[in-house]
């Protein structure tokens, strides 16, 4: 099968669902993305045992057409999409405002992330990227509540600012290079005599991927767009699952690309544990509990970039299967947010007490999904610390830097997770299909961690052998970190004032653009003090 | 009558400046979508300046010296997302205007906090 | 727009016959120069949203504009299509500009009407 129709079929699925006025629209698209979905794994399959597939749209040349490749992790990253997109249309079946408009711009959503992940081409990434902008946008407005049009209207105009310096480094790329194809960039890029010419365009470049992949300084439109008032919970769940990992697939690819010619390794290793810590800073200091869950994420791609940055294929792998463990576990956690927001009809959390008693499977649910991002032993999220975690040079300053990180993981979610106690009246019962879906992705998220050695070596092509005694000292060590967080939180952490003063911090517009320009002439200086 | 230092990509690069301090400085919403406009006539200006020669001639047909049919046909793409863009902003606009009776963006990030 | 603005309607009015010249010139000469189609119809549409602040007594209907954008998209396609498969091989070479002036003026007017749309739509619903 021809890789277009991965991002071609989709939108004419969307169009024709729209236009047509029958009632089983919804079953008829249910259907076809589970055929999706299996087509997709083929894919998978055909790519894992055949290599690399790279085609060119129309059947040009190389350099003339559209190009379209599909290596491994780009595949993986598909299947995830169209698997987690079945699950939220499941979910999404008996809402009310799911009409006909929501169906098309959702579904046409996933042909465009898809082609996010599968284009070989700059100015490809741009064109998806933006139209994907636009319907996210109109996705988190959907409700028309007054609140998230303030949120929507941030959302649209740091991304469209950050896009127009993605457009300013491809027209640099072009004028220097004459293509904006990735293989003969990779190809020509060596060629060049001084490589202080091609200082600008990776500066430019990296700035906007940046914002997208919501690094330290230029995360401030992410916990807006994700944790608004009124988004329906599958849009924050595909955002923060699926949409930010499109930034950082494009911050790998272009970290690659000038890979033999800017080697910044360390910089990114800073920043992505800034990332980490001030996320979940902010995120112990709210009370709102989609901002919690969003701040988190924030902390999760600081702790994806220092793995990709730290130079070992350990660590690199570690990284990329944190990225789908991530997808499957803050989609399980949004998912369970937006019923429970739905049932007690309040988002603060200091008010909602109760959930084991009243809605068990979906506080099974989460307690999965907890264990499964805190890094319990046998979860997944385990098995992708231990990988990074072994990828760090042994040096006392890493070994602190890691307990930092995942000590401030455990106390934002046993922060979250004292809702689960307490004493409840009445017994609420959720729809099928919802319970169907939060149980599926808690279950992944459980034999995630079990089969995870032999995930990865099917998956990927990587062998790493994990011993019996190994889980028992993550055990421990695990024990140990839940103890430590539990009593820093009970003690420490109800007393300090810093945490209140830091809920009021909020960047307006144009705050936000002084930081993304104060960030792109400190690394423009930085670059030109180091290479002369 | 292309000259040494006024060449289209510096005016670019000048206009794209502009269009910058427009969104950093200017606290007025419209001001926001109209400093947007600039910069998308700015990077315009930047493609269709990269391969330009004036005694080129289009690529229909034999020629000595062809012009690049490419980065105008980027453009296209890129003025049509400008335009889109900027509709879905406009209309965004239009509903938070009747919602809070305000354009500035302080004023309305105040009256959100005290919506809460 | 309630107010009789004089300057408008004299400078609007004494201007836009240049315009839609200018308009129709580049999408006459898409082939030969930078332009074409998209470009002269953006020009082209703004000669609608022109007439709207000088004469604002009449004011066109959306759905004319509609119905008028989507039959000439109807026949860009038949027309696309009718020449594709006359001439399976090749174009000769003495009937591509003709080819080219004919696509450029559907989708020059096609377009000019796709953005008056917006406009109006922006307009007329400024009171919701």
């Amino acid at each position: 099968m021809a890789l277009y129709w991965f991002v071609v079929l989709p939108l004419i699925i969307a169009l024709v669902s729209y236009l047509s006025h029958s009632r089983q629209t919804k079953i008829i698209v249910l259907l076809i993305q589970v055929a999706f979905f299996i087509l997709s794994i083929v894919n998978f399959i055909d790519v894992r045992f055949h290599g690399t597939k790279l085609e060119v749209v129309g059947g040009y040349d190389m350099g003339i057409g559209i190009a379209l490749k599909a290596d491994l992790f780009s595949s993986v990253m598909v299947s995830l999409t169209i698997f987690l997109f079945s699950c939220m249309l499941l979910y999404n079946y008996k809402k009310s405002y799911v009409n006909h408009l929501f169906l098309f711009l959702f579904i046409a959503l996933q042909g465009l992330i898809s082609g996010i992940f599968l284009s070989n081409d700059l100015f490809n990434i741009y064109v998806m990227i933006e139209v994907s902008t636009i319907v996210v946008t109109i996705l988190i407005v959907f409700k028309k509540d007054s609140k998230s049009i303030y949120d929507g209207i941030v959302y649209l105009f740091t991304n469209l600012a950050s896009m127009t310096l993605f457009l300013f480094g491809i027209g640099y790329i072009y004028k220097i290079f004459g293509t904006t194809d990735l293989t003969l960039l990779s190809e020509r890029l060596p060629l060049v005599e001084d490589s202080r010419t091609l200082i600008l365009p990776f500066v430019l470049l990296i700035t906007a991927v940046d914002l997208k992949s919501a690094i330290m300084p230029l995360f401030s439109w992410l916990p807006k767009a994700h944790g608004t008032a009124s988004a329906p919970s599958i849009i924050s769940a595909i955002l923060s699952g699926l949409y930010v990992k499109g930034g950082v697939y494009l911050f790998i690819r272009i970290t690659n690309l000038f890979h033999p010619v800017f080697d910044e390794m360390l910089i990114f290793m800073i920043f992505g544990f800034l990332t980490a810590v001030i996320g979940w800073v902010f995120a112990l200091s709210q009370t709102d509990i989609k901002l919690i869950l969003a701040y988190s994420t924030v902390s999760q791609i600081g702790v994806i970039v220092f793995g990709l940055s730290l130079d070992s294929t350990y660590g690199y792998w570690g990284a990329i299967y944190h990225i789908l463990n991530h997808a499957i576990f803050k989609s399980t956690l949004f998912l369970t947010a937006g019923i429970i927001v739905d049932e007690y009809h309040t988002r603060d959390i200091r008010e909602i007490r109760g959930v084991f008693k009243r809605m068990p499977y979906v506080s099974i649910a989460s307690i999965f999904a907890i264990l499964g991002i805190t890094g319990a032993p046998l979860f997944n999220g385990n098995f992708s610390k231990n990988l990074i975690h072994a990828g760090m040079r042994d040096s006392f300053l890493f070994e602190l830097a890691f307990f930092i990180i995942n000590m401030g993981t455990v106390l934002i979610f046993i922060k979250y997770a004292q809702m689960l106690g307490g004493h409840s009246k009445k017994r609420f019962h959720i729809a099928w299909n919802q319970k169907i879906v939060i149980l599926l992705l808690a279950a992944t998220c459980f034999l995630g961690g079990v089969f995870g050695p032999m995930i990865m070596s099917v998956m990927f092509d990587f062998d790493v052998y994990v011993s019996a005694s190994n889980y028992f000292s993550k055990f421990f060590i695990y024990l140990a970190t839940l103890l430590v967080g539990f009593l820093f939180y009970r003690y420490v952490y109800l007393r300090m004032r810093l945490f209140t003063k830091i809920q009021e911090l909020e960047l307006t517009f144009n705050q936000i653009i002084m930081a993304i320009v104060i960030f792109f002439t400190g690394f423009l200086s930085m670059m030109m003090i180091q290479f002369g | 009558m292309t000259t040494g230092i006024l060449d289209g990509s510096i005016i670019a690069i000048g206009l794209f400046g502009i269009g910058i301090y427009g969104l950093l400085a200017r606290r007025n919403i419209i001001k926001t979508v109209m400093s947007f406009g600039i910069i998308q006539a700015a990077l315009i200006l930047f493609f269709l300046n990269i391969n330009y020669d004036a005694a080129a001639e289009p690529p229909i047909g034999d020629a000595a010296l062809m012009t690049d049919p490419f980065p105008q046909a980027l453009m296209i793409t890129a003025i049509v997302i400008g335009v889109a863009v900027t509709a879905v902003g406009l209309t965004m606009f239009i509903s938070l205007y009747h919602h809070y009776g305000s354009t500035n963006w302080s004023k309305i990030v105040r009256m959100r906090k005290e919506e809460d | 727009m309630p107010k009789h603005s004089m300057l408008l309607k004299v400078t609007m009015g004494a201007i836009y016959p240049f315009i839609i010249v200018f308009g129709i010139y580049i999408i006459l000469n898409g082939h030969l120069s930078p332009g074409g189609g998209f470009q002269g119809g953006a020009i082209l549409s703004s000669v609608f949203i022109i007439q709207y602040f000088t004469t604002y007594e009449k004011t066109i209907s959306i759905s004319a504009l509609n119905k008028l954008e989507k039959i000439l998209y109807l026949a860009l396609l038949i027309f696309a299509t009718i020449f594709i498969f006359a001439f399976r091989d090749s174009i000769p070479l003495y009937l591509k500009p003709y080819y080219l002036i004919a696509m450029n003026i559907l989708i020059g007017i096609k377009v000019a009407c796709g953005l008056s749309v917006v406009f109006y739509r922006f307009v007329l619903f400024e009171s919701r």
